[in-house]
Order: C-alpha cells, then sequence, then structure tokens
C-alpha cells in the first residue's frame, strides 16, 4: 500500500507537468520536419498499442453489457472506432517505413499523434476494468 | 493487488506520455519539463517491475511498451532497437487481435461479415 501511495504522489506529479508540457504543445509540432526518426516513432507506437488495447477492453466491456453503460452510446462507439482505424493505419505505415529503413513521414505520425489524442479523449482512456 | 488499480496508474503515466509526443523529433527533448517526466517515469519502473508478477499477461506487456518508451525517450542503450522493434512487434500483434475480435460488434459503423453458408 505504501507502494500505491508512492505512485498516486508521483502520478500527481506528472499531472502538473502535463500542464506545462501542453503549453509547450502549443508552440513545438513534429509538423516541421518532413520526417521523423525511428526513437520519435516507436514510443508514439508504444503509447497507440497500449490506448488501443485499453480500448478493446472497453468495447468488450460495452458489448458484454448490451451499450448501457456510460459512454458506450452510438456516437462514442463511432469516435473510439474512428482512433482506432486511422491510427492503425498509421502505425502500420510507419512501422513499414522503419523496417525497410526508410525515414517516417511527418504527416503520417502527426495521424498517430492525432489518434493517440484523440483516444485519451474517450472513455476507453480511463476505463480500469468497469 | 488489484490488477484494475494497476492499470488506472499504468494510464496515469501515459497522460504524461501522450503529452510528450509531439515534442519529440523536435528541440523539446532537451527542455527541463521533459527531463523531469522522464524522471518521473523512471522511479515508477521499479515498483511496476515489483508489482508485474502480480498482475496478468496483458499488464506485463504493458509494462514493457512503457519501460521501452522510456528508454526511447533517454536514449538509454540498455535493450537493443532490435529488441524494442520484438517488443512492438509483440503488442502489435496483440492489441490488434484483440480488436478485431470486438470491433464489428462495437464499431456502430462496421460493415456485417460476408455469410460463408452455401
Amino acid at each position: 500500500m505504501k507502494h500505491i501511495f508512492l505512485i498516486f504522489t508521483l502520478s500527481l506529479a506528472l499531472a502538473g507537468c502535463a500542464d506545462q508540457m501542453e503549453k509547450l504543445r502549443q508552440v513545438y509540432t513534429v509538423a516541421t520536419t518532413t520526417t521523423v526518426p525511428a526513437e520519435v516513432v516507436r514510443p508514439a507506437a508504444n503509447t497507440f498499442d497500449i490506448l488501443k488495447g485499453t480500448a478493446a477492453n472497453f468495447a468488450s466491456f460495452c458489448i458484454k453489457n448490451n451499450f448501457a453503460p456510460v459512454g458506450c452510446d452510438v456516437d462514442t462507439r463511432r469516435k473510439i472506432s474512428t482512433f482506432v482505424r486511422e491510427g492503425t493505419k498509421a502505425r502500420v505505415e510507419l512501422r513499414a517505413s522503419l523496417a525497410t529503413g526508410q525515414p517516417a513521414l511527418s504527416t503520417v505520425y502527426n495521424l498517430l499523434v492525432a489518434a493517440v489524442t484523440g483516444l485519451q479523449g474517450t472513455p476507453a482512456a480511463t476505463f480500469t476494468g468497469g | 493487488m488489484n490488477p484494475t488499480l494497476i492499470a488506472g496508474i499504468i494510464l496515469s503515466s501515459l497522460t504524461a506520455i501522450q503529452s510528450l509526443l509531439p515534442l519529440l523529433g523536435v528541440a523539446g527533448a532537451s527542455s527541463t519539463a521533459v527531463v523531469n517526466i522522464i524522471t518521473a517515469l523512471t522511479k515508477i519502473i521499479p515498483v511496476l517491475e515489483q508489482l508485474a508478477p502480480l498482475v496478468s499477461d496483458e499488464i506485463s506487456l504493458i509494462y514493457q511498451g512503457i519501460k521501452n518508451i522510456i528508454a526511447n525517450l533517454r536514449g538509454d542503450a540498455v535493450e537493443t532497437t532490435t529488441q524494442q522493434d520484438a517488443d512492438l512487434d509483440a503488442l502489435d500483434a496483440r492489441v490488434d487481435a484483440s480488436w478485431n475480435a470486438i470491433a464489428n460488434q462495437f464499431d456502430p459503423d462496421a460493415k456485417p461479415t460476408p455469410s460463408t453458408g452455401p
């Protein structure tokens, strides 16, 4: 339990940093470069995958409960499905570039980041098992 | 230990990581804020390592994903990029399979699966 408190303290500290990062985000954008290197693509792909996994868990929860819980409505399901679909397409394209040693296009990378950001704004991102 | 609690902790970490993504590859990597976040995430890892055997395989995969994100952000050469790509391949396959198994039921715009009947 002591560890859990430590983690929550760290999480709160991270939340404070996230506010600062939000301000910085308005200044810097990846789109200013034509391509992005592999070490940039990997963390983005990892993050998307983790969110996609959470979205799949949330989807199973909705299905098991006949779409009755909050966040299982048609509009939200459509949003989640679209972000997952577009993010997956971008991730596949980016990973294919890396596999062949080609630089990844920042336009595609930005699509992946948009999918991550979009999923973060849905109930799927905070779903912890119902 | 409650696995859903662990999942919540991991998601909190992801919120911070997600904030970093638009900055990567630009001048952001050297900013103090980025370094602070990476340091905080690094402190979480030993705790997750202790908890990992107690939770499901799925959480373990996520844990590996976060570990690799941190390694990337810090520029660590502890794990080779080949290993990181292999881990990412495994994670890709796992989440794709999970999503594909339920997508048609969940997505309101999913096209019905063609009948395989006579």
